[in-house]
């Protein structure tokens, strides 16, 4: 076992960067949900493949089709999820369509116009070849006749139409799968943006923390107990979901006592309670979820969260010395830090912005980049020093 | 009374507009931003706000308005279509609607990831199987879309099968209506009667490219008289002196003021070179001008400094002269006063030009003004039943006949 009280102030930081990420994603998940992002994302991922400007837009004119339109919630909304199947049907009928335009034929007298469409009784692939045939030359076009030569060519009898949307489908997927890649890079700002209001609305300044967690060994040594029972629950699921993964982590979390500091008198270190009021009015499991991080945390006494004896909110309603209030001299040492820090200055306030920075940066990077940090630093915090080879004693 | 015909609504969404689009109604220093203010107005929260206020606001001016947005940014023109029908269904009318569609996609000659033309005249194709008795779709042409032969080549199967009705032009987007490039177009329409509607009023979305890009010369693109000794039609020289006072002003300067191209492409006599070749052209100059200009009032004139000509008089002067000329008074319906009422009255009582005045409302930019029932009951009531039907019945019928569609009275689509 390694005991160093830098690594164990890394593990610290870590832990706390690992569950703020969690507050993130969740932040992030639940506006998604209520802008129906993952919706938007998935139309215009597929219109793009779908774009044609020598023809048609075929990824707009798809969402009109029942099979997709009808997975609509409302009208302010799109599906988020699309399967291969719904997909290659969609895209074939609406081909075919355009091979069976209608006519509308006048009777003799000229009182009545009824709608003829021959081709509508053409089997569905006669009419899907005969709809790519009649597009006009573009590379879609080209692709359409490869995926139709695939499946049998176009002569009538041969062609093979669910053999089409099988490939159809796996096209499709194969772009699915680039596109979830995709959306994690379309996500990052929003990860950035949310990761720096969190930083600010919970006022966590890394640079702070790390001080504290440097000064403070009681409230260290029950941070790493946490971070090592979190770094166990997050290798003993791997293969999980990663919300099924955090999940774990918070019921491990829930069973560990609550976090200890030197730091006795002054202010209430952690004080989330407003945030935690805002969040638990959203009844969402997201809402839930956010609210029992935020309680985590509240019991971990980490110095964080907006108090006006505190900087910043100190520099504006006066600093209140506490040094002098204690005779022990670690607490001391502690409070005399926590003095210089309420003291309004241009280098606590630089230090500040950059502290809350580093946070908003880090949280960007998502919990699993976190979690799996702290396992390695766990287990080398486990291993401690490597022990002598006795090779040569033999 | 019989059935009516409603001769100029639009239902095409917002979606069929360029992402540029609200270059249209940004300064000129913003012009960069047009295209995330389309983003953020067709964007899901932006709908649900817009809802939400159009619903809750008192202020009839601010709620009119959010109306046409919120109906703009409807998800499918069938959405549209079916707040208009719904208008007339309520009250207990099985009117008939001409639908005009727009081609927006050469607005700007810029990229965009719009839906085009031909996305929209699916879907109206679409529409008019649901109500084909109902929905009398116009294609709209553009000669940078598609020229000459092949121009008429994509429309007559159309009008051949009864899927589309008539032609929709909007030269403000960008082109002269003379431009030779649609001389086949022209003559394919007067051989077999086809009915053309044209914007002509100075307000409306217009071209936000620079003129250079559309005139390449400093003549405007015009067709020849078909006569050989004499090729050139002498309104041409009063055109290009028209075109040159725009030239040299802020629409090469790239200032902006694109909004000069309404009156530049749009001027009714414009269209003059195309009747002198094709008399029997039947062409609809809709909103009779405009509600200003029929008081004399021509405020966007007098403000562009640049154009005295008035369109209301213009296109008075091209129906008394061309016997196939229309006019509709779609969008200036709206206006109530005497001033508007009294000479359309007399349009319409004229033994000339009477039964080639229209009743269109040009649903849904309308609903800027009034909701589309007020407009309909407020014409109603100023012009009296007899006039009413006249024009929304008897001129109608008489606009939407052609060798493809002989009898628009007596025919029913099944």
């Amino acid at each position: 076992m390694l005991d160093n009280p830098y690594l164990d102030t890394i593990i610290c930081i870590v832990l706390v960067f690992a569950l703020l990420s969690i507050l993130v994603s969740l932040i992030v998940e639940w506006w998604n949900a209520k802008i129906k992002q993952r919706g938007v994302f998935l139309q215009m991922i597929v219109r793009r493949i779908l774009r044609d400007d020598l023809n048609h837009d075929y990824g707009y004119r798809i969402y009109q089709h029942p099979t997709i339109n009808r997975m609509r919630r409302d009208g302010n909304s799109y599906p988020y999820y699309i399967s291969a199947e719904a997909f290659s049907t969609a895209l074939i009928d609406t081909i075919a369509e355009d091979a069976a335009k209608d006519r509308y034929v006048l009777s003799e007298d000229g009182k009545t116009a009824t709608r003829v469409n021959a081709s509508m009784n053409d089997p569905l692939g006669v009419r899907f070849v005969a709809g790519v045939v009649s597009m006009n030359e573009s590379p879609m076009k080209r692709l359409f006749l490869n995926f139709i030569d695939r499946n049998g060519g176009r002569q009538e009898g041969e062609f093979d139409v669910h053999g089409l949307k099988a490939e159809l489908g796996r096209w499709f997927d194969d772009h699915m799968d680039r596109a979830s890649g995709e959306y994690k890079l379309k996500l990052k700002p929003k990860l950035m943006g949310i990761g720096m209001l969190v930083a600010i609305v919970l006022n966590v300044d890394s640079v702070h923390l790390m001080k504290v967690f440097m000064l403070d060994e009681p409230l260290r040594n029950s941070t790493v107990a946490a971070a090592e029972a979190a770094a166990g629950s997050w290798s003993a699921t791997e293969g999980l979901p990663d919300t099924v993964r955090y999940r774990v982590i918070m019921d491990t979390l829930a069973t560990l006592p609550d976090g200890t500091t030197i730091r006795t008198g002054g202010n209430d270190t952690t004080d989330l309670t407003v945030v935690r009021r805002i969040v638990s009015a959203d009844s969402s499991t997201a809402g839930k979820d956010a609210v029992e991080v935020l309680d985590r945390l509240n019991r971990m006494q980490l110095p964080m969260g907006w108090d006006r004896a505190d900087a910043p909110l100190s520099w504006f309603t006066g600093p209140e010395a506490m040094a002098g209030k204690t005779n022990n001299p670690t607490e001391a040492a502690l409070l005399q830090y926590f003095d210089e820090r309420n003291e309004p200055g241009l280098k606590q306030c630089f230090l500040w912005i950059i502290g809350i920075l580093i946070t908003g940066f880090s949280l960007s990077q998502g919990a699993p980049f976190w979690f799996a940090t702290l396992l390695k630093l766990v287990n080398i915090r486990r291993a401690g020093v490597k022990p002598k080879s006795t090779t040569n004693a033999d | 009374m019989s059935r009516i015909t409603n001769a100029h609504t639009h239902i095409f969404t917002g979606k069929f507009a360029p992402d540029y689009f609200f270059k249209v109604a940004l300064p000129k220093a913003l012009h960069g931003w047009a295209d995330e203010v389309k983003a953020m107005l067709e964007s899901r929260g932006m709908r649900w706000l817009v809802r939400g206020i159009s619903r809750s606001t008192g202020k009839s001016n601010m709620q009119r308005y959010l109306n046409f947005i919120e109906t703009g940014m409807e998800e499918s023109q069938a959405d549209v279509f079916g707040k208009l029908r719904g208008s007339y269904t309520a009250l207990g009318s099985d009117t008939r609607f001409v639908v005009l569609t727009l081609n927006m996609d050469y607005m700007g000659l810029q990229r965009s990831s719009h839906p085009g033309i031909e996305d929209q005249l699916k879907e109206v194709e679409e529409l008019r199987r649901d109500y084909p008795d109902t929905v009398f779709p116009f294609v709209c042409v553009d000669p940078r879309h598609k020229q000459g032969q092949a121009l008429v080549d994509w429309v007559a199967p159309m009008h051949n099968d009864l899927r589309f009705f008539g032609i929709k032009m909007y030269p403000a987007l960008g082109y002269f209506p003379c431009d030779p490039r649609l001389t086949e177009l022209y003559a394919w329409a007067e051989t077999n009667e086809v009915p053309i509607m044209t914007h002509c009023t100075r307000v409306g979305v217009f071209y936000t490219g620079r003129l250079r890009e559309v005139v390449p010369n400093d003549s405007a693109p015009c067709l020849d008289t078909g006569d050989p000794a004499n090729p050139v039609d002498p309104e041409l020289d009063a055109i290009n002196k028209r075109l040159n006072r725009f030239m040299y002003n802020d629409f090469t300067s790239g200032k902006g003021q694109s909004k000069y191209g309404c009156n530049l492409f749009l001027n009714p006599r414009n269209f003059i070179p195309v009747l002198n070749r094709f008399p029997k052209l039947k062409i609809c100059f809709a909103h009779f001008g405009g509600d200003d200009e029929i008081m004399g009032d021509p405020k966007k004139v007098r403000e562009l400094g640049l154009d005295t000509t008035n369109f209301h008089t213009e296109i008075k002067e091209l129906m008394m002269k061309y016997e196939y000329v229309y006019t509709d008074i779609s969008y200036t319906l709206f206006n109530d006063k005497e001033e508007v009422y009294q000479p359309i009255r007399a349009s319409i009582n004229d033994p000339v030009m009477g039964g080639r005045v229209l009743f269109g409302t040009d649903y849904y930019m309308t609903l800027q003004e009034a909701p589309e029932v007020q407009l309909w009951q407020l014409c109603q009531t100023k012009l009296q039943p007899v006039l009413f039907e006249k024009i929304a019945v008897t001129n109608t019928n008489a606009y939407l006949r052609s060798k493809f569609f002989p009898d628009p009275a007596g025919t029913r689509f099944v």
